[in-house]
This record gives structure tokens, sequence and C-alpha cells, in this order.
């Protein structure tokens, strides 16, 4: 029954939507969909989240290769240069490109921007399926005397592509439904568009197109993803743990794949650092507003917590529910929860603001609210965090420990919470970082006069203080990157980091 | 009285049916093995008999009293059983001493008996281990003293040496079923090794497509199993045509002597285990003769040595090859052999299936 409640939750925006746009007159509805202005932004939108997943995807696999696959140096180091960008928010780079470079704003600063904060999403499945892949493959091809080269083309590459799919999948949805980046850059896609129609005018129907057709763009994404990843299969068969494959010598190449390295480890950590260190020693000698800094602390870690907590709240149930049984409702309403993934944040907020202005108005812009909106975008996160964390308890201890003569109950609270507890902390803790850096919902619903973070940072960028928009980016870089980091460090090894991600 | 009475039970998983009317009794304070291939609905009647799934018809009983039947079902936890599942499945949060009373309530001998039953399985030293600290054949001795120290009436378990290399197995099993003899316990051990249910079980009850075919003591269901099927499933069986009358089977090894009950007069199949041979050389010597008549000439063929003794191929003169199981397997290559069988053999009528009785 909680778990109900948890699934109506993440299902109420999408379908306000879909009442809002079933009861409008179909007629005005086309009309606001053929117009050039929402073919063109059609246009942009989609090119943008091609350009970016194309270029993504070359810097993804090639990094992975080189860092996985050949006997470079420093591993380890390249491997957490290569997967920290996830955890600069997008704004936040956004925010240090423009501030040194204005000439980017628009397609190219988005396509870089967004490109170097996205190429981990693809970087590390592929060197999580590069180093599962079995080696007695890439051997058989050789030995029937095929070179290293081809090989890899042959034989690895088709093996790795379910990976590079999914990667690909999330930089896609994540660049449709980035708004951050692309409203510092002032480039016009669907989600600034519908954000500035929502704010500079009380009609809502473009708006509301808009997100519609923003929704079903993403929908056609995640269709044609899981068609493609529907009919292959690919498995090492057989038991036991793969050997690793031999590295290859790059020879003379050797300097050119670390000046490759560098250059994208300097362009998606050194240009956000430099810049941000340049502009906070400006900033000092002009004012530091200290108490609007804390007042913004202050706001997003009252937001931050209790997102946190409501979230995962309602997490709990789904992803014990989803962990023990594989019935048809239980699936239901894991996928239902999920469905905070592949919505924007913008659409989902912008439903929510139409629905408490109908029907429960004195939610709108409070506090309860931004936690409804968290709840809505974090529930994926939390389940996925539950769920992987009751399979540390696996049902054979359950029925030992009935077996012991102990009540349900009881074993629930003596076995399977304690094995769990490690990573429900963890998932609580992920879900609080990710709300800290959650810049579209906040912006949208927070109370007036309430302060975050982000908000702070949106709004000194978007008057170009960049200076006094510093400190700010300075703090949420602060608390992206680190505990990514840390928490990186014991995931590493099974490929983790993915599930941190930073949000538009 | 039976400490485990399983009467008519039935269970289908969708459509496809794993348990047909299957009935089993087990007496107080033995050892029971449920022996079967892997498939046959051995695990299905183990977490029945332990409660985590009901019957769809039957009943089941532990010491007297129905847990599982038409009146409906008592909780795991209300059934006085022990489980040791596959794996051990230690709880890894929780100290040797906290797992092995897990199961203890607030009683006052209760770190008296976690020692007790260490000592059991003769790990008491490592009572204060985490189950990470330990190997897998300990992990799995912790693992059965954390069943038997609540004293169940029932002691379940699943295949609980498989998970084990073989040096092991013989060893923890061998500590086991010691201790669970000495605590008294009646237990009942799934398993699809049959060197397993033989060597530690009181009563070996061979599971086919979801019934018992024979329960019965080691050495019968080794010796006098009901059909050819078990026969097979408990150890390595020769088969060669006989026909029986007046209590021998006529076959081309010789005349031998058929173990009761005997098959009807007619044609059928003799069931010989293949250390019942008798091998010696033929190099111009008479042939020895039997208790039942003179031995017969083969031709000793290829050997597979297996450390404690060797299979030989040996070839009849009708074309037939039989295995023969040696101690001494002499010099490699072909030669002639004189052939005669030990001991009195089995004998079914053709057409496979129960034919004994």
């Amino acid at each position: 029954m909680p778990a109900c409640v948890a699934a109506v939750i993440a299902l109420l925006p999408l379908g306000y939507l879909v009442v809002v746009a079933a009861r409008a007159d179909p007629a005005v509805l086309l009309a606001q969909v053929v117009r050039p202005r929402s073919l063109m932004l059609l246009a942009s939108s989609v090119g943008l989240a091609a350009t970016v997943t194309a270029v993504s995807v070359v810097l993804g696999v090639g990094a992975a290769w080189l860092i996985e696959r050949t006997t470079l140096r420093g591993r380890r180091i390249w491997g957490v240069l290569a997967a920290l960008p996830l955890a600069i928010p997008s704004y936040v780079a956004a925010f240090s490109w423009i501030s040194a470079f204005p000439d980017l704003a628009g397609f190219s600063g988005a396509v870089i921007v967004l490109s170097l904060s996205c190429f981990p999403y693809v970087y590390l499945p592929t060197a999580a399926a590069l180093r599962r892949l079995d080696p007695a493959m890439e051997e058989t091809s050789r030995s029937l005397g095929i070179g290293p080269y081809a090989t890899f083309w042959r034989v690895t590459l088709p093996q790795l592509r379910p990976a590079v799919a999914a990667g690909a999948l999330l930089v896609s949805l994540y660049t449709l439904s980035d708004f951050g980046a692309v409203s510092i850059l002032r480039y016009d896609t669907f989600t600034r568009v519908i954000f500035t129609s929502f704010n500079s005018s009380f009609d809502r129907t473009p708006a509301v197109v808009l997100s519609g057709m923003l929704v079903l763009v993403t929908a056609v994404i995640v269709l044609a993803e899981a068609r493609t990843r529907g009919r292959a299969r690919y498995a090492r068969l057989g038991s036991g743990a793969a050997r690793l494959s031999a590295r290859i010598s790059l020879g003379r190449m050797r300097t050119a794949a670390y000046g490759g390295l560098g250059l994208l480890a300097a362009t998606a950590l050194g240009v956000p650092l430099l810049s941000m260190a340049y502009w906070l020693s400006v900033g000092r000698s002009g004012e530091l507003d200290l108490p609007r800094i804390m007042a913004a602390v202050g706001g997003s870690l009252v937001l931050a917590g209790g997102g946190a907590v409501v979230t995962m709240l309602l997490a709990l149930p789904v992803g014990l529910l989803a962990a023990r049984y594989t019935g048809r409702l239980p699936g239901l309403l894991e996928r239902a929860t999920y469905l905070g993934h592949a919505v924007p944040a913008i659409v989902i907020a912008l439903s929510l603001v139409f629905f408490t202005v109908r029907y429960a108005f004195g939610l709108y812009l409070t506090v309860p609210l931004v936690l409804f909106a968290y709840a809505v975008l974090f529930l994926p996160l939390a389940v996925g965090a539950v769920r992987a964390s009751a399979a540390q308890s696996p049902p054979v201890f359950e029925e030992v420990a009935r077996s012991l003569g102990r009540r349900p109950r009881q074993v629930l609270r003596t076995i399977t919470l304690p094995l769990a507890a490690p990573g429900i902390a963890a998932g609580t803790a992920l879900v609080f970082l990710a709300a800290m850096k959650e810049l579209t919902a906040t912006l949208v619903l927070h109370p007036t006069g309430m302060d975050t973070l982000a908000i702070r940072l949106w709004t000194e960028t978007s008057t170009r203080s960049y200076a006094a928009a510093a400190p700010y980016a300075a703090l949420l870089m602060l608390v992206s990157v680190v505990p990514t980091y840390l928490l990186g460090r014991d995931r590493r090894r099974t490929g983790g980091l993915a599930d941190l991600e930073p949000q538009a | 009285m039976s400490a485990l009475s399983v009467s008519g039970v039935d269970k289908s998983f969708g459509r496809t049916p794993v348990l047909r009317h299957l009935s089993l009794d087990v007496a107080q304070g033995s050892i029971a093995a449920v022996l079967g291939p892997s498939g046959c609905g051995k695990t299905t009647l183990l977490r029945i008999l332990a409660g985590f799934e009901a019957p769809d018809a039957g009943e089941v009983r532990i010491g007297g009293r129905v847990v599982a039947g038409p009146s409906g079902e008592v909780p795991p936890e209300r059934r006085a059983i022990g489980f040791v599942p596959q794996e051990g499945a230690l709880f890894p949060h929780l100290s040797v001493r906290r797992n092995v009373g897990y199961g203890l309530g607030r009683c006052a001998d209760r770190s008296a008996r976690v020692l007790e039953v260490l000592d059991l399985v003769g790990l008491a030293h490592l009572v204060d281990r985490m189950p990470h600290e330990l190997s897998g054949g300990q992990q799995q001795r912790v693992a059965v003293a954390r069943a038997l120290a609540p004293r169940p009436a029932l002691v379940l378990l699943d295949e609980p040496f498989s998970s084990l290399d073989a040096g092991l197995r013989g060893e923890v099993r061998s500590v086991v079923s010691a201790a669970m003899r000495a605590d008294g316990a009646t237990a009942v051990l799934v398993t699809h090794d049959q060197e397993e249910a033989l060597s530690c079980a009181d009563l070996v009850a061979v599971m086919q497509h979801g019934g018992i075919v024979q329960a019965a003591d080691p050495i019968t269901v080794y010796r006098a199993p009901s059909d050819l099927d078990v026969a097979e499933f408990v150890g390595d069986a020769v088969k060669v045509r006989a026909t029986f009358t007046g209590g021998f089977a006529e076959t081309e090894v010789g005349r031998l002597p058929l173990r009761a009950p005997l098959p009807p007069d007619g044609s059928g199949i003799a069931l010989i285990r293949p250390e019942q041979f008798v091998v010696t050389d033929r190099n111009g010597s008479a042939a020895p003769s039997t208790e039942y008549g003179p031995a017969v000439a083969a031709t000793a063929g290829q050997q597979s040595f297996l450390g404690h003794d060797a299979l030989l191929a040996i070839s009849l003169s009708s074309g037939a090859v039989v295995t023969a199981r040696s101690l001494d397997p002499g010099p490699a290559g072909e030669r002639p052999v004189w052939l005669s069988v030990r001991g009195p053999v089995n004998g079914y009528v053709r057409g496979g299936k129960t034919q004994r009785l």
C-alpha cells in the first residue's frame, strides 16, 4: 500500500499534464504544435541532443579504451578524472565556460559544455563492459590471424554496443532535459523556452504544448533504445571470473594518447576549476555578501535534507517490494517511480505549478511542494539504492531466521534492516547531494524569498555578475565533487558512479 | 512415532507439477537423505517441510503435529525446525556466537548451549569470529550448529556440502553427521550426490519425477534397488540380458543366483555391480569354477585407473562389453581373462520400469 502511494506521487505530474492537454481545444493545440517556432525548437533541441550524444560517445569510448585496454600509466587516476566531470552540475560548468569565454554563447558552447559534462555517462558503462569482457574471444580472434586493431573493431566493439547504447541514451535524455546549462549559454531549446513562456505569460497553453512535445521526443528515444536492446543478448557463457585481457602497447602513439586524455581532463575539469578560482579571486577584492551566502546554504540544506528524507521514506516500500517479489504489480510500481528519470524536471515542475494553482493553492510555492518535486525527480535514485541494499540480504537469510523461530517483523528488524542500513544511508546521501545541485524544479517552485545555492548561482549568472556567482559555484562544486570522489573510490570496482548524476 | 510424516503431498508451480502424491516417514533420531537428480523436486519438498512453500494437497506432520494440511499452515517460525541452506547463509553482520544464539531466546543456558553445539561441530574456539573470517567448511559447520542450537524437532539440510570442494566435503560431512547424532537430532538431507546419501544417512529416499520411488536403508538401496532407474542412479550398474528360472539368472557371464524378491520366470535384465566381477588371468590356465558354475572366457581391454581402484572394459564372446571394478588392473593392453561374478544379482523383467515386485 505505501508503495502505491509512491507510484501515484511519481505519476501525478505527467498524468496531470495529459489531463490539461486533453481538456484543451485540439485545434488550438495543433496550431501551437505546427507553429514554425515550435518546429524550430524541435530541430534545435534534437540537433543539440544528437550532437552532444555523438561527441560524448566518441570521447567516452575513446577514453574507456585508452584507460582500460592500453598500457598507459596512471590508469586509476585517469579513471577517476574521466568519471569526475559527471559530478559537476552542468550549469556550474556552463557558468565557468561563459564567464571565461563570453563568445561561446549559443550552439557551440552548449555542445562543448554538455559533452564535457555528459561523456562519463558513456565512459563508465563502456569501461565496465571492457573490464567484464571475456578475453578468450579476443584471443580466439587473434589466433585466427586478425591483428589487435582489427580485433577491436570486429570483436570487441560489437560486444560493447549495449553498454555504449545505454550511455548514449542517458546522454541524450540528459541533454533534452537540461535547463540550466542551455539557459546560461543562451541557446534556445524546449526547456529554456518553456521556462520563459511560463515566466512571462499567463497563457499556459504554449508551455503545455512544448512540454508535451518534449515528453514525446523523450519517449521516442527511450522506446528506440529499448527496441535495439531487446534483440541482442551479449553475455559471457560459462562460469567463473573472467581473466583480464592483455593490454595493447601504443608504441609511438603513446604521446598522443596522453595528450588526448590530458586535454579532456583539462577542458572538463581544469576550465571549470580555473575559471571559478579566477572569479573568486576577483570577487574577494569586491564585497563578499556573507549573510546572503549563509542564507542560500541554509535554504539548500533545508530543501535537500527534507527532500532526501521524504524521498527515501517513499522509496523504502517500493525498493523492498521490488527486491523481494517479481510479480507484475511490484514491477509496474517500480517502473512508475522510474518516470522521474525520463521526464524533464521543467515538465514536472510546471505540471506541479498548474496542479497546485488549480487544486491546492495553499501549497503553491511552498517548501512541501519543492520536496514533492524532489521526490518525483529522485525516486529512481532512492529506489535503486534500496533495491541494491536489500539484495545485500538475500531471502535465504530471512528463511533461516524464520526457521529459527523469529516472526517476520523481528526478522525485518534483526536481519533485513541491519544488512540494508549502510546502503539505505548511502542512498539517502545520494539523494541529498542530488537535491543540493537541483536547479530547475527549485527555481520554478521555491517559496518567494527563499534562496538556495543553485538559485543564487543562476540569478547572478543571468545578470552576468560572475564574481558574485563564483562563491556559489565553488560551494556547489564542493558538495558535488568531493562526495562523488569519496563514494566513487568504493564503487569504482563495480563501475558505479553512473548513479551519481548532476541534475539540470 | 515418526518424527516426520509426509503423506500424499502434491505441489505444482503454475501448470508444472513438481511433487506428485509424495509420502515419506522418518523415524525419531535418524538421518534421512532425499536423493534425486536435479529438478526432481527435492528442494521443493524441503521448502514445504520448512514452511516456505505450501503444499497444494496432502499433509505434513512434524513430531506428530500437523504443520501443513487441509486445515492450514503453521508458519516456519512455529514449526520447531532447523534449516541449513546450501551456502550456509550465516548472517554476515553477526558474530559466530550471535549467529548460533540467534534462535535461542533469552534463556539462562543460552551461552552454554551455544558453546555446546559449537563443540559438537568442533568449532568452539571460533566463537568470536565473524562469518567472513571462516573458511567455507567452517561456515557450513557453524550453520549446522546454528540450526541445532534451539533443539529443533527436525533439521532440514539443502545440499549442505555441495558448495565445498571434494577434499573437504567428506570431512565436513562426517563431522556434521556425528554432531547431529550426538545431539539426537532428526534430520532430512536433500542431495543429488549418491555417495553423500549412502554414507551419512540411515534412510535413503530416492526421488524421481516428484515422488519417492524407494525408501530404505543405504545398503538395501544400493544392493537391491527397486528398479533399474534407481539402480543406475545410486551407483554404476552393468545390465546383461538374462533368463530367470528357479531363482537363477542364466546370462552370458554365467549362471547367477538371484536376490529375493525373485522376478517371475522368463526373460529380463540382470543387474550386476562392477565390483561383483572377479577377473583372473587366462593364460593357458583352466577355468576357475565358482559355487554355481564355471567362469567364462573374456578379453580385458581398456583400463581407467582411478587411484583406489580401476575400471576394466571386458569384452564378452558375444561382443558385448561390461565394466568390471578391480583393485589391481593388471598389465595394460588386451589380454585373455576369466570372468566370474561374486554374490547374488538383481533381476528385472524387461520393459524398464518397476518390475521387481
